[in-house]
């Protein structure tokens, strides 16, 4: 208990009184804001409007620092004598480097020139420039070796972000997020198989800044969940100062990136009528004819389709015209010892799909509060509620886009209800017409979610302190559908059908861990170590009703009849004990060791543990003696660090032999679920990552360039077992994977004037990945994924189209036949028996190198932004090409250039003969096969900052900055893809493996947003 | 100060207390199943394996729908019935073409054994029922869902009984044994066609001598009788075949349906069902609904009969016309109950029982029960067609056809009594062709060393 008395002893003595001015070392300017404090202790104010402070401390010698962002930390020492008022002047230069800027890392921060790991970082002023759905989009193009895959266009939809490539086959391959310190859930809670996006509850404009960790140096201290890299989210928080007022209105407007052509009414009745004419010449009458006109008539629904009378354009009306809006509300500022963040905000937003709908409103308070020299303590709470409308996965007949399987012979509307008030789909429709869902069927969820933490942090001792923190994430969803009796068709309920679910989510975190740092001379040394505990419970009820009143009723309330019902619990707990010790020699050799020893509820009981330690180094060349005759260079930096981080992202009782229930009509039963594996452990990830930080010309190019190698080892494998075991899968740790890369990244300051100024930045990264070792497994996803030996993840598997025999129309396909070493025999022979040909890798849907290049301009009050976004040589395999690239197997409607058929001896094509019912070319094959290389303008934002002498004239309300901005979103894209979007992955399949798949999938939003912001 | 140093100690106790009772908080226990060996230790949960044990078989893999429709598309004449739905793994069955990753083959062989392990789990765990006609009944159950789930398996994966050389023909591989846990014995090899009907036989006699004569929605004696009946008249042992025919028909208690229309589409089942997929509207999915029902009933109309499925009928056959029509487009009325309305699935009928007893006693030239022109008049009888004054074997498989189409049994009359399936384009093709077999899911022969693959497949 010494160490408390000795704390408290200053505040007994007498004080004095330090005075001064800060000013800009180049400009001799003062510099109004700066924070101006004596080290190792809370005392300190900042500086006024004329760079001048003014603060009274208990006598003793201090280190006086001046900080301000922006610029490089001043120190200088001071002797404060009771009763005297001692007066320093102080000159901060600006930080051109960077070097300074601060980075969130696990239970910390460290600046730039203390980073050994390798960090990507997006800041405040990204995320402002940004109209996203979810935050991680802003990642997209902003940051090296960090992939965000969106499904498709839909709101609320899962989206997969991939740092450094994937490390797991089975288990997770999504990186673990905290917010403000507390790892939060990610836990998908659809009700169908395409996933939502729980992290789109989070407010982005409340964020400060995401980094994502990449490396084991930066992971390894999150341990057991870090293979898969860590994005860790600073909320924004208060300051010293004035309470500034922020206010920011924004209004847009959407529509789809891209739309396709189809065949209109003449041209599809031509087609199908030579597909079934053809089908009867190959059977000798088969009466294809006959039944193709029956069907038009059918179709047509009293039109008359020879004279194509209805020429419906389906895809039409699949879209509609989006528009959004969103209000953010701010306050933040406090005093020298609280400090404060508040926030409100409204956003609706519509889908470019028809019923495609997200609202938000969140709220947001963040408060630190320092209550005595020793003692800190602050709350984080964000509150939000999301309403989703949900729309069918993407093979669903309800989802928008199947519309355009729809004939185009068939009325869109109930002929002569068209101009009606409320036209009538037409329900006499080839397939279900997903029309009807507008006013018969809804599937609204409704999440709420409560995101706190608070801590407490206490200075034991001079660069002693202790913290810990407590954080709960609390996630509640509603999930209400309702179908009534006119869209029977699709959901086989006749009088209605109401599905109820709810579900909850608890996680619950702790973290107490002590910081020790402290200098001595030119050595610096930091220490952290602590222990952290995270329980999750989730739990969950549905309730299905059918048999309503009338389509007015829609709660379970009025169901005659209850049909289903289940409720779920499950959960799981992680336990962490951690520790990190820092140092450094004279700003130039830093090295950091850090491990953690993990332990997770989902592992078998002798296997519970892992440690996971990590190493890093750098060497800050340009801080050699030597290196001062290298002028042009003004700062290089070489990195290193090799560690071990794990992954458990599992089952959650993922080593047990289960049993679980299963009733057969009306009686209780049970099955096996799952075989035993008691051995099962962590999978492990072991990282070796190089880098160098370079800077040129005092700071006007700056970059980094990574390189890595990243090997996962005892794979959480779902191995395949043969099925007369009863199982078709055991969880064993077999095999694995390695992913190898680089990342670059450079920044350029063109021009740097206060009257214009040009930044450039570059970046681009490239991974390969490899499956090592499966222990000779072929693990399927998607339509034709694969996970095998030898390969990247997610290869596409299947035949190799040779295109079409000129003097017959069939569709041929490479026959591949391998010899016993594997070689193929005769790479020229083909068949048109798909059933003779072999399946091999046809195509991969990783790209090979993505990134993205920005402008940002700044002339006057006009700021100018431009970042585009690239992904090349990742491939695409269209699901749904069997049906809508068919040449007319189906009476599905199809792509126009099937219009490039084959028709004669001679033709020369890829469009195979068409033949109503008889597979010509439709087997899983390259032909379905599209390049998804493209270059998209993600964004393109013109701002312009009113004046303040403007501002002035706004009486009274003090306005201290206006802004007026314009940004675009996907404006651009530049692709051969012939779909919708080649940035997709049909939803209902979407997973580890299951990558690079079109399925009628939505392209994303194309965006115009016209906003106004005021502070004041 | 105080208050300082009350919650540093605070902070230190929280810790000390977070460090010491750790190891403890990662022992948690799952809440919606139960652990492996508890499973099989109560009377109780024995008794709720063998309820899980029907819940699988009836899967719409299985009796739940696909087990029957595929074989049905495979056997049934491509000018006859048009498969024109977009799913691919039905539309392998139908160009008589299946690949080996057909899902629907592979689903069913897996469904199969997880049967048939969830039964051997029930077998080695009998000890626990201490009073012994409990003991019986439950073994009596167990053995029924692996009997016929075995046959199930042989008769897709293998030649016919009667067509093909069963000594030495490859069936599929015979299981016991509750698996533990996976490791290399596990790989099993396919036992001889003879071996696993010798399996069956005995799992069936079993059934049928320990089962009661009702056991609510559970099989019960008849059901094992009859399907002894079906597996006799697979392996040619006619005589016993119509001894069980004529057990289920004269002891059993069912009656045929007043009407042929009136056995289908029934909600609480059917007097005329021996064995059938209990479906409430809270558990079972139909898939032969799904497929074969039209869109008004809530099925997807994949399956079309044409005009020339509709001529195999004689004129006044009220059969010929248990069809829906939508807009000129015929699909069979067997199956266009919705399964919202929890329509059962029967799987075996009475009427087959007149049938095969009629065939079986004709073959062995014997009048087990009746004679074959009584039993056969009675299906005439009831679709409303006079009766025959001689008949058949020909007139008896004719009619079986006539009478079970759609109901999965065509294809192994067909590869029983060598019959040919006519396919567009090719001509009729010998329903011994190996074709007809099912391929090992390519699954299976990558987990399986062991696992040889059927030869049109090779």
């Amino acid at each position: 208990m010494a160490l408390f008395v000795g704390a408290a002893a200053p505040a007994l003595a007498q004080v004095g009184t330090v005075e001064g001015r800060v000013l800009n070392a180049q400009t001799n300017e003062p510099v109004p804001g700066a924070n101006v404090a004596l080290e190792g202790t809370t005392v300190g104010a900042s500086t006024d409007a004329d760079g001048e402070f003014s603060f009274s401390a208990p006598a003793g010698e201090y280190t006086l620092a001046a900080t301000f962002l922006g610029y490089l930390r001043a120190t200088r020492p001071v002797s404060v004598r009771a009763g005297e008022t001692v007066r320093v002047e102080m000159t901060i230069e600006e930080d051109l480097l960077g070097l300074e800027e601060v980075y969130v890392v696990g239970y910390g921060t460290t600046s730039e020139l203390a980073r050994t790991g390798s960090v990507a970082r997006v800041g405040e002023e990204e995320i402002e420039g940004s109209v996203v759905n979810s935050f991680e989009q802003v990642l997209q193009g902003r940051t090296a070796g960090v992939a965000v895959q969106t499904n498709n266009g839909k709101l609320g939809q899962g989206i997969q972000v991939r740092v450094r490539g994937a490390a797991s086959v089975s288990a997770g391959n999504e990186p673990l997020y905290v917010v403000d310190g507390i790892p939060v859930s990610t836990d998908n809670i659809s009700t169908n198989t395409a996933s939502t996006n729980p992290l789109a509850q989070i407010n982005p404009s409340d964020i400060a800044s995401i980094e994502v960790l990449k490396d084991a140096s930066a992971t390894a201290i999150y341990g057991a969940r870090a293979s898969n890299g860590v994005v860790l989210i600073t909320t924004k928080s208060g300051f010293d100062g004035d309470t500034q007022f922020a206010v920011n209105l924004r209004g847009s407007a959407s529509s789809p990136t891209h739309t396709v052509e189809f065949l209109n009414a003449q041209e599809y009745v031509e087609l199908l009528t030579e597909a079934a004419e053809n089908s009867d010449r190959i059977t000798g009458g088969g009466g294809y004819l006959a039944f193709l006109e029956r069907s038009f008539d059918g179709l047509a629904a009293g039109t008359d389709w020879r004279s194509g009378e209805v020429d419906s354009d389906w895809q039409e009306e699949a879209f509609q015209d989006a528009s959004g809006f969103t209000v953010d509300l701010s306050a933040r500022g406090g005093s020298r010892n609280t400090q404060f963040f508040v926030s409100g905000s409204y956003s609706e937003e519509d889908g470019i799909l028809i019923r495609d709908e997200y609202d938000r409103v969140t709220g947001r308070l963040n408060v630190t509060h320092t209550l005595s020299e020793a003692f800190e303590l602050g709350a984080n709470l964000g509150l939000s509620r999301t309403l989703n409308n949900r729309l069918s996965t993407d093979n669903g007949f309800a989802t928008p886009l199947q519309l355009v399987a729809q004939a185009p012979i068939s009325p869109i509307f109930v002929p002569g209800t068209e101009t009606s008030e409320r036209p009538e789909p037409n329900p006499d429709t080839e397939y279900f017409n997903a029309l009807l869902y507008k006013d018969n069927a809804s599937h609204a969820v409704a999440s709420f979610r409560s995101l706190g933490n608070v801590y407490g942090q206490l200075r034991l001792a001079p660069g002693l302190s202790v913290r810990s923190e407590f954080g709960v994430d609390l996630l509640d969803a509603n999930t209400d559908e309702y179908y009534n009796s006119r869209v029977a068709r699709n959901t086989g309920a006749p009088e209605g059908l109401g599905v109820s679910t709810w579900d909850r989510i608890l996680n619950v975190n702790t973290n107490n861990y002590a910081t020790y740092a402290r200098g001595f001379g030119e050595h610096d040394v930091e220490t952290v170590a602590g222990i952290t505990y995270q329980e999750v419970e989730r739990r969950g009820a549905a309730v299905e009703g059918r048999v309503f009143p009338n389509d007015d009723f829609q709660t379970i309330a009025s169901a005659a009849e209850i049909t289903a019902g289940t409720s779920t619990e499950t959960g799981y707990r992680f336990l962490g004990y951690f520790g990190r010790a820092n140092y450094d020699y004279a700003d130039r050799y830093f090295v950091s060791a850090s491990g953690r020893l993990d332990g997770s509820s989902r592992f078998g009981s002798d296997n519970r543990y892992g440690f996971f330690p990590a190493a890093a180094a750098a060497w800050v060349i340009s801080e050699e003696p030597f290196f001062a005759s290298v002028p042009s260079v003004s700062y290089l930096k070489l990195r290193t660090s090799y560690g071990a981080t794990g992954n458990a992202a599992i089952n959650n009782f993922g080593s047990r032999g289960l049993w679980g229930g299963a009733n057969f009509a009306g009686r209780a039963g049970i099955i096996p679920t799952q075989i035993p594996n008691p051995d099962l452990k962590w999978e492990r990830t072991t990282q070796l990552n190089l880098g160098l930080d370079f800077s040129f010309l005092g700071g006007r190019i700056d970059g980094e360039f990574d390189v890595y190698q990243k090997d996962t080892d005892d794979l959480l494998l779902n191995v395949n077992v043969p099925a007369t075991t009863g199982f078709s899968t055991v969880l064993k740790n077999v095999g694995s994977l390695e992913n190898r890369g680089v990342e670059f990244a450079l920044t350029g300051r063109v021009f740097d004037t206060p009257a214009f100024s040009w930044t450039a930045g570059f970046n681009i990264s490239a991974n390969r990945n490899k499956i090592t070792n499966l222990d000779g497994q072929v693990i399927e996803g998607g339509f034709i994924n694969r996970a095998v030996e030898g390969q990247p993840i997610g290869v596409f598997f299947g035949y190799e189209y040779a295109g079409v025999d000129p003097a017959n129309g069939d569709a041929l396909y490479f026959v591949n036949e391998p010899d016993e070493s594997g070689a193929i025999l005769d790479p020229e022979a083909t068949t048109n028996n798909p059933n003779e040909a072999n399946r091999i890798v046809i195509g991969d849907p990783n790209p090979d190198f993505t990134g993205g290049f920005n402008n940002a301009l700044a002339f006057g009050g006009f700021e100018f932004n431009m970042l585009w976004q690239f992904s090349v040589g990742g491939e695409v395999f269209d699901g749904g090409g069997e049906y809508k690239t068919a040449n007319g197997l189906f009476l599905d409607n199809q792509l126009r250039n099937q219009l490039d058929r084959w028709q004669q001896p001679g033709d020369v094509t890829d469009v195979p003969e068409p033949r109503l019912f008889l597979a010509n070319g439709t087997a899983e094959s390259s032909r379905y096969l599209y390049d998804g290389s493209y270059l998209r303008l993600r964004t393109l934002s013109l701002a312009y900052n009113l004046p303040r002498s403007v501002l002035g004239g706004l009486g009274g309300l003090n306005v201290e900055g206006a802004r007026v901005y314009l940004i675009g979103t996907n404006l651009f894209t530049a692709t051969d893809y012939v779909w919708w979007d080649p940035e997709v992955n049909a939803d209902f399949v979407a997973g580890n493996i299951g990558l690079g798949n079109e399925f009628y999938s939505a392209p994303q939003a194309r965006s115009v947003s016209l906003g106004l912001q005021f502070t004041f | 100060m105080r208050s300082l140093s009350r919650l540093s100690l605070m902070l230190v106790a929280v810790g000390a207390l977070a460090l010491s009772g750790c190891d403890g908080l990662l022992d948690i226990e799952p809440r919606q199943s139960i652990s492996d060996d508890r499973a099989r230790s109560t009377p109780q949960n024995v008794r709720g394996a063998l309820i899980g044990a029907y819940d699988r078989a009836g899967d719409t893999d299985l009796y739940g729908g696909e087990l029957i429709m595929g074989s049905d598309l495979m056997a049934l004449d491509t000018r006859r019935v048009v498969w024109t739905g977009t799913f691919a793994d039905p539309r392998e069955f139908w160009n008589k073409t299946i690949l080996v990753n057909n899902g629907s083959v592979e689903d069913t062989w897996e469904d199969a054994y997880e049967v048939i392990n969830i039964a051997n789990n029930v077998l080695s765990a009998l000890d626990v029922f201490e009073d012994a006609g409990e003991r019986s009944r439950i073994e009596g159950h167990a053995r029924l869902l692996r009997g016929i789930m075995l046959f199930e398996l042989v008769r897709k994966w293998a030649p016919a009984y009667t067509a093909g050389t069963p000594s030495s023909d490859l069936g599929v591989p015979i299981v016991l044994e509750p698996t533990e846990d996976v490791t290399e014995e596990n790989n099993a090899a396919r036992n001889t066609v003879a071996e696993v009907y010798s399996q069956v036989l005995q799992d069936l006699v079993a059934a049928r001598d320990q089962l009661p004569a009702r056991d609510g929605i559970l099989g019960d004696t008849y059901a094992a009788s009859a399907f002894l009946a079906r597996v006799h008249l697979s392996s040619g042992d006619y005589a016993a075949a119509a001894a069980e025919a004529s057990r289920v028909i004269e002891e059993g208690g069912y009656a045929l349906a007043p009407t042929f229309e009136g056995a289908f589409n029934q909600e609480s089942g059917s007097s005329e069902y021996v064995f059938s997929r209990a479906i409430t509207t809270q558990d079972g999915g139909n898939a032969l609904n799904t497929f074969y029902g039209a869109d008004e009933n809530s099925g997807r109309g994949d399956i079309e009969m044409t005009d020339e499925y509709v001529t195999l009928f004689e004129e006044g056959d009220g059969r010929a016309f248990f069809y829906v029509d939508n807009g000129g487009i015929l699909r069979t009325g067997k199956w266009q109950g919705p399964t919202s309305e929890g329509v059962d699935i029967p799987v075996i009928r009475l009427a087959e029982m007149y049938l095969t007893r009629a065939e079986a006693n004709l073959r062995a030239g014997t009048s087990i029960g009746a004679t074959p022109l009584q039993d056969l008049n009675v299906i005439r009888t009831r679709a409303g067609l006079d009766p025959l004054a001689a008949v058949t074997a020909d007139d008896v498989l004719r009619e079986r056809r006539l009478e079970l189409d759609f109901e999965g049994s065509l294809l192994h009359d067909l590869k029983r009594t060598g019959g040919t399936i006519g396919v567009t384009g090719v001509g009729a093709l010998p329903a011994t062709d190996p074709r007809f077999v099912y391929p090992i899911p390519q699954r299976e022969i990558d987990a399986n060393p062991n696992m040889v693959q059927n030869p049109f497949y090779l």
